[in-house]
């Protein structure tokens, strides 16, 4: 976890681990913020991994437990301004200010007890998918940056992925954050190509994309196709929390 | 005779409050022009995206200013959003926000404008109409054989959740001015319109080769509220769930 981080080696896994829950989080509260406050469209919970499987959430009181994406919105323990480059709209590219709240600080424990994680997972999933047979299926997105030292993960994510509401099945999408400096990899459709051995452990775990967001990826401009899975290799998931579907929203048109 | 509008539905997504509604409607009779008793009926549609903030109130500054200051040209809609756009940012830019509500105000608001003029009819009970549409609200005109227009002309299979929209940023604007649709057509005496917001207009959309879909709709015998029949074909799948708009124009 303190290894730099193959993409960006002035800084560690473990920052760029902390980064991706923060910005998953921030981009998924800001999804549901409307005039009057946030709305509960989603319910997260968060399982944190590093000597030993935690909630990761202050106030969260057991590892398993969702809370209302309310909750988290007003509960980050700070708020960072951030600098983030954007188009201008007309070809160039402006530096604006943007907040950046932490919900967690960057930790290098070591050991990385994934068996145990997706274990938990699972149980804090079939609880809601009990409680919301008809609902949209649990998403359960799993940042790491190494290898299981507890085990082969692959049974654990297919009891993780066998859940199901009348909606279909959960899905599961890996992250893996890497020293190795191979290309970042999105979406992929087949292991070919990946980076290590690891890589293509978490692309066979990974779920196959749902229809309805290979069809959002391709309008726009994702590289994606119908066998692609939730995979990523040193790079982000926040494009699929924009692909969560709560209603209208306007397209990236560029 | 004269055109009157019945607004029939006003329904909020299921699980939401009803103050959680973000579509809007606005109608006026007369304009600028006013020639004839009743005439020009003014109406207007529009469906606050549910992904941007603010989006209710955005929809409700664009239905207002087409009823009272209708347009048929891009160049006129221009000036008209310019207008909203003056008036949105002086009540959203009142009070202090929470971080998410700043972030989330950066990316604006989005809504979707169905505007319809219907205009005085000639000695012979011919009268026309114009409307102007961005995005997925759409207007239905039935004559007494069935389907005689449906504007804009989407198909079931193209309504999504990524319709072409009117935003309070204008370079956004920019880019999807090329999706704006201006359409006009007659009306006579038998002819009933319908104006409904996008999960309607799928389902009609759907059902539209069969006129007993515009019976179902029209000929409700009380027995049954429109908002309870529209909650059914939610749960079974036929309607998506939404929120909901349906008005009528038809003769007195």
């Amino acid at each position: 976890m303190a290894d730099p981080w193959g993409r960006d080696t002035q800084k560690r896994k473990c920052d760029a681990v902390a980064d991706a829950m923060n910005r998953m989080l921030a981009n998924l509260v800001i999804k549901c913020s409307k005039s009057e406050g946030v709305r509960d469209y989603f319910h997260v919970g968060i399982v944190g991994y590093g000597g030993n499987v935690t909630p990761a959430l202050a106030g969260a009181s057991s590892a398993a437990q969702l809370v209302p994406i309310s909750s988290i919105a007003n509960a980050p323990l700070r708020i960072e301004e951030r600098a983030q480059k954007i188009p201008d709209g007309a070809g160039g590219i402006v530096e604006q200010k943007v907040k950046f709240p932490m919900w967690f600080e960057p930790a290098a424990n070591g050991g990385t007890p994934m068996c145990e994680a997706l274990r938990l997972a699972r149980q804090a999933c079939e609880g809601w998918v009990s409680e919301h047979p008809s609902s949209f299926p649990p998403t359960v997105l799993n940042i790491t940056d190494g290898e299981a030292t507890d085990g082969d993960p692959s049974p654990d994510a297919d009891q993780l992925r066998a859940l199901a509401t009348s909606d279909g099945n959960a899905l599961l999408y890996d992250a893996h954050i890497s020293s190795n400096p191979a290309t970042p990899v999105e979406y992929p459709d087949s292991e070919e190509g990946l980076a290590d051995q690891f890589a293509r452990l978490l692309f066979r775990m990974s779920s196959a994309l749902p229809a309805h967001v290979v069809n959002a990826g391709r309008q726009e401009g994702l590289p994606v196709s119908d066998a692609s899975r939730g995979f990523v290799f040193n790079a982000d998931m926040v494009t699929l929390i924009r692909f969560l579907d709560i209603g209208t929203r306007a397209s990236q048109l560029r | 005779m004269r055109l009157q509008l019945e607004v029939l539905l006003k329904l909020q997504k299921a699980g939401n409050a009803p103050e959680d509604y973000e579509d809007a409607i606005a109608w006026r009779i007369g304009g600028p022009d006013l020639s004839h008793d009743g005439y020009p009926l003014l109406v207007a549609i529009a469906d606050g995206a549910t992904e941007s903030s603010f989006s209710g109130l955005w929809a409700q500054l664009l239905v207002g200013e087409f009823v009272q200051k209708p347009f048929t040209t891009l160049e006129q809609m221009e000036r008209s959003v310019t207008r909203c756009l003056r008036l949105w940012r002086k009540i959203v830019g009142k009070k202090p926000l929470p971080w998410y509500a700043e972030e989330k105000l950066k990316e604006g608001s989005f809504s979707t404008l169905l505007g319809v003029q219907f205009l005085a009819p000639n000695p012979h009970g011919v009268g026309k109409w114009q409307a102007i549409a961005l995005g997925d609200s759409c207007l239905f005109q039935i004559g007494s054989r069935g389907l005689v227009v449906q504007f804009p002309n989407i198909a079931y299979e193209d309504f999504g959740v990524t319709p072409p929209l009117v935003s309070t940023d204008p370079d956004y604007n920019s880019r999807s001015w090329v999706k704006l649709a201006c359409k006009e057509g007659l009306w006579t005496k038998d002819d009933i319109f319908l104006l409904m917001t996008d999960a309607l207009s799928q389902w009609a959309t759907k059902e539209q080769p069969d006129r007993l879909v515009w019976d179902e709709l029209l000929s409700k015998d009380g027995s049954i509220s429109l908002g309870d029949w529209v909650d059914r074909q939610r749960s079974s799948g036929a309607v998506r769930n939404d929120d909901t708009t349906l008005a009528i124009v038809r003769q007195e």
